[in-house]
């Protein structure tokens, strides 16, 4: 057949709206409830198979080398009806895929009224599954003594899932323990082994797991990784913008492209591949909302059976969207595409993927035992949260279903005092220069695991513990920041560049992101171990650090211009060198007993007043270039996910330019280079001379379109969009253009052609600029008069004097 | 019968019964101002079921009437709740506190009840049982409740309000905003 993509082929062709056809679709395609391994009601969407469409199958390695020791890496884990789970691994030394089974009864608890256990006693004695029922006492939390609880093992989890949601309708008094833990969770807890872990397996003639042991650590700095074999499955266009015609398929050993046809070839070609080559992990473009959807329907229409799965036994697994809240925001997460035996990720649903890519996914999955499939797409909160199980059920302390316990009562007064964030010292306005950014290496995660805070155990008198024995936040915590700092370390050990630097720099992201969370999840509402006052006492000890740290700083001469919550930027006359700077850093840590690092020394920095108001000055806004030539931006136009691309890309070319001058002299000269690019930009957008696609507004909408009395530009483009037939959800991103005429905006999805010409300059003009005025106004320029001049012209503009350069050298020092 | 809260201010003194005050922000700043007045007089009890409890305001709206606000600040008793879960613990303890008399102020009551995580069943059954301990703390103590009125987005739970309605005494609720066509004309247009 032939590989070259084809556009004569037009009846096969899918696009914009083919998406949304494609989703109604697959709704009639036959759906299977089942329980997932996470409380999640997960719907199973099943392509009829027919044997004699089956092709020999490249799976006959997924037989279970019987009766002998087994080596390999541990790729997915599941649960398996009465079988218990079934795992899945990477042959060590022979390239294999292998599956086993693993009978795996399970446990829960149930605690409360002695009555009400009686009750349930009589109800599960003799049901089908329950193994045991005896009365016990364990470790609850928040709880100072342990306590009675009715001890409930049943013989595998897909059962243990059903008989507990069961009980919870009929015994809503009674307090859950163990109840809702995934099957991920309970196995590390009980064998140790996680996603990626090279594994010891014995097992008999049935494929049937006898024992099971890892031979290295979630820990491992360097872990011994498997040769993955990763199958890259891309439209050749975005579904929602245009007609897709074909895909494009390519691995370590192949590239094809496979145009659309009505025979349905491309398809046979496709599961060939997929056979062939038997990848362990897919990755999608727009898998979850086209491309998966679209195979299974022109699979389940051609009545050819696709092997997506590697385990033949099971469909596709569908996880339903959601929108849900996460640190002020509303999330909107489409339907995702599961699969068995292998996984599936999708670049564009991988929540953290720009940040860290495979790598990090990949070690995102070990640390928190979140398969892959997940890790790549929930955010790093639900990492912490299941590591914090797995501690808790390491160290045998129960897992509660529901947290309980509420805030322990506050005076009016003591509320003001606890309920504070970070601290936060506002900037010195201006340019300054041989500026040092010094900060804490995880201050908050550093100040929880030194002050051992933790919900279960007394809090801290600022950052000295108040008990000796770690609590379960901490000690969940503690290998983390260890591994993230040798992780560091290692990255150290290679040229800037190096493919290794790159990969250690992803994994490091990705324990970052981790380190990032676990702090806001000590205050999330539903967090098993979260406790407000926890959360308080963390900001509390952050807050101490930092006002130490400044006390060490004015104690030895240097001026703190500016602080915020983990940073601070300080300045002597004098001091530019590393090592001016390096008895300061001991002397912090030293005061602090927390490690702060020198960020880099600023060869000049600008901090930002007030639009409003340029007398007050603004936290966390500033660019400045440090010696090293790199610029570093915060809170301007450029870092923010709704400045137009093209704005954005502006205003950092004009900071790049500036930072360039290194003395006093050649300032002038580039000041004024950076507003010939600001003229030639405006210009060029008088012109409409800017491709439409850089100029889009990434917008959101928060709630349900009936739910808004007044309009933003991003709800009355989703209004657009759902005039459209496009279903619009809460938390969902909105692209689109300001545009001239009554229909002020042009939603992008809509998938239509757009004439540049209708763009709205005037408000595009405006925010170029404010973009360039922010640069130009640290070196004297009045933004208001920018921002006239670019709408009207025939201004004079003047340059008043910049605020602080005068300290810039005149020549090299 | 629904006062209107813009025409009759909250009424004093209270007995010890089930008050409920529905409107949008305006009443949260007036539950706040019937804190500080409580506060400048008497201990009461505040459960905060919507991260409402502004203490900054309160402190500000006390001030020009005491020389010891630490002392006032210290009158308030309050907790805050964030899962429905916490609400019903939280009101379960108040109503275990005997013959306890203070004013029970609780801010937002329904907020957490429209988590779309707790399924409409369990929403109804925690509100039922939180209800019950409204019903026993107001034997003793005046309880003042205020909720929002339900988001267009939530509005498959309006049994919830109306539940929380039928169990209160005295109602009271913010008017509805003027449309254009009722609005006066200006003076000079």
């Amino acid at each position: 057949m032939s590989k070259q993509l084809s556009s004569a082929n037009k009846t096969m062709q899918q696009g914009a709206g083919n998406a949304r056809l494609l989703s109604r679709q697959s709704s009639s395609i036959n759906k299977t409830v089942e329980q997932g391994t996470d409380n999640a009601h997960l719907l199973s969407k099943q392509v009829p198979v027919s044997n004699t469409d089956l092709e020999p199958s490249s799976e006959g390695n997924a037989l279970a080398p019987a009766g002998k020791v087994f080596r390999g890496w541990l790729l997915d884990l599941y649960t398996s009806g009465e079988d218990g789970v079934k795992l899945w691994f990477i042959g060590e030394g022979d390239d294999v895929r292998v599956s086993f089974t693993h009978n795996f009864p399970v446990t829960f608890y149930a605690a409360g009224d002695h009555s009400e256990l009686r009750r349930l006693w009589k109800q599960l004695q003799g049901q089908e599954g329950i193994l045991s029922l005896r009365r016990t006492q364990k470790q609850d939390v928040f709880v100072a003594d342990p306590v009675d609880v009715m001890e409930i093992c049943v013989s595998n989890p897909a059962l243990q899932q059903r008989i507990f949601f069961g009980l919870e309708r009929d015994f809503d008094s009674l307090t859950w323990y163990n109840s809702d833990v995934t099957i991920q969770c309970r196995y590390i807890a009980r064998y140790g082994v996680f996603p990626m872990a090279l594994c010891e397996v014995v097992a008999d003639n049935r494929g049937r797991i006898q024992s099971i042991k890892p031979l290295n650590s979630r820990w491992d700095v360097t872990p011994n990784l498997p040769p993955l074999r990763i199958l890259n499955i891309l439209p050749n266009a975005d579904p929602a913008r245009s007609q897709v015609s074909g895909l494009i398929i390519s691995s370590d050993t192949l590239h094809e492209e496979l145009a659309f046809d009505k025979e349905s070839v491309w398809l046979r070609e496709v599961n060939k591949i997929l056979k062939e080559y038997d990848p362990d992990i897919i990755v999608t473009d727009w898998g979850d909302a086209w491309v998966m959807p679209f195979l299974l329907s022109r699979s389940e229409e051609a009545n050819f059976p696709l092997s997506l799965n590697r385990d033949q036994e099971r469909s596709v697994r569908w996880q339903k969207e959601t929108s849900y809240f996460s640190y002020g925001h509303i999330i909107f997460r489409p339907e995702e595409a599961h699969l068995f035996g292998r996984c599936h990720i999708d670049r564009k649903s991988a929540m953290m993927w720009s940040d860290y890519s495979l790598a990090g996914t990949l070690e995102m999955a070990r640390v928190t035992t979140l398969p892959i499939e997940k890790a790549a797409r929930v955010s790093p909160g639900q990492g912490i949260s299941a590591m914090q199980v797995i501690t808790a059920m390491e160290k045998d302390v129960l897992v509660p279903y529901q947290k309980r316990q509420v805030e322990q009562f506050k005076t009016g007064l003591q509320l003001i005092q606890s309920d504070r964030g970070g601290m936060i010292y506002q900037p010195k306005i201006g340019v300054h220069t041989d500026v040092a950014e010094i900060d804490f290496v995880s201050m908050y995660p550093a100040v929880i695991i030194k002050g051992n805070i933790s919900p279960e155990v007394p809090l801290p008198d600022l950052l000295e513990p108040a008990s000796e024995e770690l609590g379960v936040v901490p000690l969940t915590l503690k290998p983390l920041y260890e591994k993230r700092v040798a992780l560091k370390h290692k990255i150290r050990e290679y040229v800037p560049g190096h493919p290794m630097a790159k990969t250690l720099s992803e994994r490091a992201m990705a324990l970052k992101w981790l380190l990032v969370v676990c702090f806001g999840f000590l205050g999330y509402k539903n967090a098993r171990y979260g406790r407000i006052e926890a959360h308080e006492a963390v900001t509390k000890g952050g807050r101490e650090t930092l006002l130490r740290a400044k006390d060490v700083c004015e104690e030895n001469g240097f001026e703190v211009l500016h602080m915020y919550v983990d940073a601070l930027w300080v300045k002597k006359r004098g001091y530019s060198k590393v090592s001016d700077f390096e008895p300061l850093i001991q002397a912090i840590n030293d005061r602090t007993g927390l490690t702060i690092n020198l960020d880099g020394i600023f060869r000049w920095i600008a901090f930002l007043p007030s639009k409003i108001d340029e007398r007050i000055p603004i936290a966390n806004r500033f660019f400045g270039v440090f010696q090293s030539g790199e610029v570093k931006v915060r809170g301007l136009e450029a870092r923010r996910r709704d400045t137009p691309r093209w704005i954005a890309a502006v205003q950092r070319e004009m900071i790049d330019i500036i930072g360039k001058a290194k003395y006093r002299p050649e300032l002038e000269k580039r000041i004024l280079e950076a507003f010939q690019i600001y003229q030639r930009a405006l210009a060029l957008l008088k012109a409409c001379d800017v491709p439409p696609d850089q100029m889009l507004i990434n917008g959101k909408v928060s709630y349900a379109l009936d739910a808004y009395k007044a309009s933003t530009a991003a709800v009355r483009a989703a209004r657009q969009m759902e005039a459209a037939g496009m279903p619009i959800r809460p938390g969902q991103r909105i692209r689109f253009l300001f545009t001239k005429g009554e229909a002020d905006v042009f939603a992008w999805e809509l998938g239509k052609p757009f004439d540049p010409k209708m763009l709205d300059a005037e408000k595009y003009i405006r925010l170029l600029a404010k973009a360039g005025a922010a640069v130009l106004m640290p070196f004297g320029l009045d933004p208001d008069l920018l921002i006239e001049w670019s709408e009207r012209g025939h201004i004079q503009l003047q340059l008043k004097e910049a605020y602080s350069t005068s300290d810039l050298p005149d020549q090299d020092k | 019968m629904e006062e209107n809260i813009a025409v009759t201010p909250f009424k004093e003194p209270f007995i010890p019964k089930i008050y409920l005050v529905l409107g949008r922000q305006t009443v949260s700043d007036k539950m706040l101002q019937l804190i500080a007045a409580l506060a400048l007089r008497q201990p009461l009890t505040v459960l905060d079921c919507g991260n409402r409890s502004n203490m900054y305001a309160v402190a500000k709206l006390i001030r020009p009437y005491t020389s010891d606000p630490v002392a006032v600040l210290g009158h308030i008793r309050l907790s805050r709740a964030f899962t429905c879960i916490q609400v019903l613990t939280m009101l379960e303890a108040a109503a275990a506190r005997p013959q306890a008399s203070d004013p029970c102020i609780i801010l937002d009551l329904l907020s957490t009840f429209l988590d779309e995580d707790v399924k409409l069943p369990d929403a109804e059954r925690l509100m039922d049982r939180s209800l019950a301990c409204l019903r026993a703390i107001s034997q003793t103590a005046p309880v003042v409740i205020s909720a929002r009125p339900l988001p267009l987005i939530a509005r498959e739970r309006a049994s919830l309000y109306e539940a929380l309605h039928e169990a209160a005494d005295t109602r009271w609720a913010e008017p509805e905003a003027l449309t254009a066509g009722h609005l006066q004309p200006a003076l000079f247009a």
